[in-house]
This record gives C-alpha cells, structure tokens and sequence, in this order.
C-alpha cells in the first residue's frame, strides 16, 4: 500500500513538474502530426525510428535528469520585459532564476537551424526534433512566458473546497482537462479543424513573431483570476468557462505552428518558417 | 475483493458531478449524433458553431446553467412527472423541461435561415444536449424518486446522482467518448430508422417507462450491487445513450439537411 501511494505521489509530482500536461503535448503532437505532409511525416518517421512526433511529445520532460539532457530545464520558458523579449542568456543575472532559465526560444531556434544547417548524425537529428515537439508546445503555454514585470502575479492562488492551488499549476494541469477530459484521438477530432485561411493566419510570420504575438493573451490570464479568491463546485465552473476557449485554442495553435516548422524543415516544397 | 470493488464504486460515486449524464455520456451521444449526421447537414451545423463538432459543446448547458444569462435554462434539463398532468400540487404548470424545450426549439428552427446566426448557434447548443438529458432515465422525476437514496457499500448516495453518469462509468471510466460511441454505435440501419422513427412526445414516454424500470430494479433493501443492479441499469445506460444519439441526428438532419 505504501509503495503505491510512492508511486501515486511520484506520477503526480513529475506530472505538475511539467508545462503542459503529458496529455495536452500529445494533444499537441497529434495535431501536428495531423498536418504534416506526406513527405514531411516520412521524413520524420525514417528519422524517430518508425515512431510519430506523438510517440515523443514530451520526451525532452522524459530525458531532463539524464547524462547530457540536463541543461534542458532551461528550454521550457520564454521571458520578457513587459513585453519586449529578453534572451535567456542575454539577460543579466536576475535575482530570480526563474527568468534567467527561460531560454526556450533560443533552444528552439538552435534546433531549427540545426536541421537547416544537416549534418547532422542520426542521433542529433531525432533529438533535435524532439527538441522542437516539446519547445513548441510548451512555448504556447501561457504560464511558460515569464514577464519580469508580473513575477508576483506567478504566485497568485485559489481556493478550491477551502484547499488551496496555485493558479500556474492550474493552467499547466487543468486548463483543459478541468473542462475537457479528452483522450489524444479526440483533441484531434476536435481541434485540428482550422480552415486553410485560418491555418495561414495561424501560421504566419516567423517563428519571434509567433512568441511575441501571443504576448497579449498570455499577460492577460493573470487578469482572470483575483489571487486569494474562494471557488466551490459552481462558481469554478463559471470561472473555468473563461478559461477553457483560451486553452484549448493555443493546444490548437501550437500544433497547426509546431506543422508548419517541421513541414518547412522536412518537405522541400514547403516554405521553411523563418526565425526572425 | 469485496471491499476494493465498493471502494472503487464509493469513489467513482464520490466524484459525481450530478449533471444529468457527465461529460462522458453527452459527448458520446453527441459523437454517436456526429457520425449520422447528413454531409450538408454537418456543413451546415458547423458553419454556425465557428466550425467546431458538435461534440465540443455536449456539455456546454451544464457548464453555463448556473451563469446568469443562461441561468433560466437551469430548469430544462429535468422533467417532471406525475401520472396525470405536468402540474404541481397546486395546479401550476411545472417550470420549463427538456421536452417542451426540445420541441420549441425544432419549431422555431424549422427555417433556421431566417434567425440570428446566434441564435441558431445557440439553440444547436440546446438540442445538442437537451436531446441527451431527456433520455437520462433519472431526469424524468417523479414525486417518490426524486428524493430516494440507495446504498453502495456504506455509504448512501442519490439515486439521482448515481444515474447522471456514474452508472455508465462503472463500465465505461476507462473508455474515451469517442471509442464509447464507436462502442455502442452497432444498431442496424433497420434498428437506427426504428429508433429515430416517433416524436420526442414518443421518446419521452419511452424515458418515462426506463425510469420507472431504474426505480422498480431497487432492491428493498436499498443495497446495490452489480448483481442485483448494476449489470442491468449499465445495460439501459447504454441503450439510451445509444437511441439518444441516433434521435439527435435525426433531429438535426431535420432541421439543417436543407
């Protein structure tokens, strides 16, 4: 009974150690996956082993303790000064750590070059896709952009039933899945439905452009929730029905994105996406 | 054994959530729903629900039934019965339900064209889920079921809160929607034309006699278990999930194959 309740805590704990859920980078993935090019998912395909991107959506979480993946912990996040970027490594020592990690553009884009540049062995190729699968993904999480200037918000909290949660956890576990508790298949079934037209609004500009773009909706879930608030079973549900369009809309965004780069990195007839 | 097995009921119960069926039954009518809709029927629906599935508002009346611009819908999602007139003991007529909702709905829909886009938008919300409700045997109550309790294991529960999805969970906790409706979407096309054939007066009295059979299956002794009633009312679940999911369809080919 003990180890089970070790093992329970254990799944738990890597669970909220992560940006989004393991279940919304699948979601993620899939959608993606769902619309690669033919050439673009063979290409990929040869280069995972057989495996889809699905197969590893979180996989750069899975290898974060392992030899020569540990540094990164520093990929998952993008920082900003109100809403100008800030390198991760350009920034000077912050006092909070938190904002001097947060070097995930920077990993992406190293990845996409990576791929552009080739030579690449077999091993470097698959990495630097996985790379790609989980940045992406956790790049269209909202509490995954750390504004320097909002770091107090970070901290904001809720009560549920007089327990109390932190509202980041509450984005990266139960923004979705606290309204829908979708298997993969039907994220897909519900969220890769964009029309062409959307999909090209989605997907245009550069890659900085799509991270700075998502700025004003990501400062503006902190105006969602009053830190201390109290919720019981009804009033959450009101409040999540503000939460869950948002949500459930940058799951979509992320996948027809995270495509677009790998249809530009893997099928020659597609444009690359640019960096800058 | 014996004590695991009602645990794990005790806390499938637990975590009720005592919105007719949950979001697993609705979404797999809607799902069920989905896959007969007519091609131009489901172009048309999509065109008026910023082109999501229907799926992704099965539940959306019960996420807004208490906000208070939907907060006059609260009273659809029941019906209420007593064997003579839909009346209170005083007469009143009983505050608006799913199917006089539901057939309000069809009619002012019937040249859907003609309405506000968000009006249509939101009366497909309605019947999507609405059509679920008025086959959830619980959701007919009667006078004597309404505040009737049974017993699983120790604890005693709402016979209410037991129906509106945890019966199905019981089987089902483990199955997404989707494969749910692939699962119990095996009616013949002579069993699916049977099923959609009548009017929602028709299926309601049909609902009516599933929820007199969900009541009358109670042990006296009020002490259930899946073999003196789970077995079956997960059997029943099943069968109005299914036909309410074949009815939507029809509903809503009726109304937007045109």
């Amino acid at each position: 009974m003990r180890r089970f309740i070790i093992i329970l805590l254990a799944a738990l704990s890597i669970e909220s150690a992560s940006a989004w859920s393991r279940a919304i980078h699948s979601a993620i993935a899939a959608i993606a996956d769902d619309n690669l090019t033919e050439q673009a998912k063979s290409e990929i395909s040869k280069a995972l082993g057989g495996h889809t991107i699905t197969y590893y959506a979180q996989w750069m979480y899975d290898v974060a303790d392992s030899e020569g993946y540990t540094h990164t912990k520093n990929w998952r996040s993008v920082a900003f000064n109100k809403s100008k970027l800030i390198s991760g490594k350009k920034i000077a020592k912050h006092s909070e750590d938190i904002v001097n990690r947060a070097q995930g553009l920077e990993a992406l884009i190293a990845a996409v070059k990576a791929i552009e540049g080739g030579n690449l062995t077999e091993q470097q190729l698959a990495d630097n896709i996985r790379y790609i699968v989980t940045i992406v993904g956790d790049l269209h999480c909202p509490t995954h952009y750390i504004f320097t200037d909002m770091l107090p918000q970070r901290k904001a909290f809720y009560y549920y039933n007089d327990k109390k949660y932190s509202y980041v956890s509450y984005w990266e576990n139960n923004a979705v899945r606290g309204t829908f508790s979708w298997r993969t298949d039907e994220y897909v079934h519900q969220l890769s439905r964009k029309t062409p037209e959307q999909v090209a609004q989605i997907t245009k500009g550069s890659i900085t452009d799509w991270i700075v773009g998502n700025v004003p909706t990501y400062r503006g879930i902190y105006d969602l929730l009053e830190s201390g608030s109290r919720f019981d079973r009804k009033t959450m549900r009101l409040w999540q029905n503000n939460i869950y369009p948002i949500s459930t809309e940058q799951v979509a965004i992320a996948g027809y994105r995270l495509a677009a780069i790998l249809n530009g990195l893997f099928d020659s007839s597609v444009e690359n996406v640019k960096i800058k | 054994m014996k004590r695991t097995i009602i645990a794990t009921l005790l806390a499938l119960l637990c975590c009720s959530s005592a919105m007719a069926w949950d979001s697993r039954g609705h979404s797999a009518i809607a799902y069920i729903a989905e896959k007969h809709l007519t091609k131009r029927a489901k172009a048309n629906i999509e065109s008026y629900i910023s082109g999501r599935s229907i799926v992704y508002y099965a539940s959306w009346m019960d996420f807004n039934r208490t906000d208070p611009p939907f907060d006059v819908t609260n009273n659809w999602h029941v019906d209420y019965w007593t064997d003579a007139e839909r009346t209170d003991s005083n007469g009143n007529p009983l505050p608006p339900n799913s199917v006089s909702q539901i057939k309000r709905i069809i009619s002012e829909m019937d040249d859907f064209r003609s309405l506000s886009d968000s009006l249509v938008n939101i009366n497909i919300k309605y019947l999507v889920h609405l059509v679920g409700d008025m086959h959830c045997p619980v959701h007919i109550n009667f006078p004597t079921s309404r505040p009737m309790r049974v017993k699983i294991g120790k604890e005693t529960v709402k016979v209410h809160a037991m129906w509106d999805g945890k019966v199905i969970d019981l089987k089902h906790n483990n199955t997404s929607p989707r494969l749910l409706a692939n699962n119990l979407d095996i009616y013949t096309p002579e069993q699916i034309a049977a099923a959609q054939s009548g009017t929602p007066d028709d299926w309601y009295v049909e609902t009516v006699a599933a929820s007199k059979q969900a009541i009358a299956m109670i042990p006296e002794s009020k002490k259930l278990t899946y073999d003196n009633y789970f077995n079956k009312a997960i059997a029943i679940a099943e069968d109005r999930i299914t036909v309410a999911g074949y009815r939507l369809a029809a509903i809503l080919n009726a109304i937007f194959d045109k």
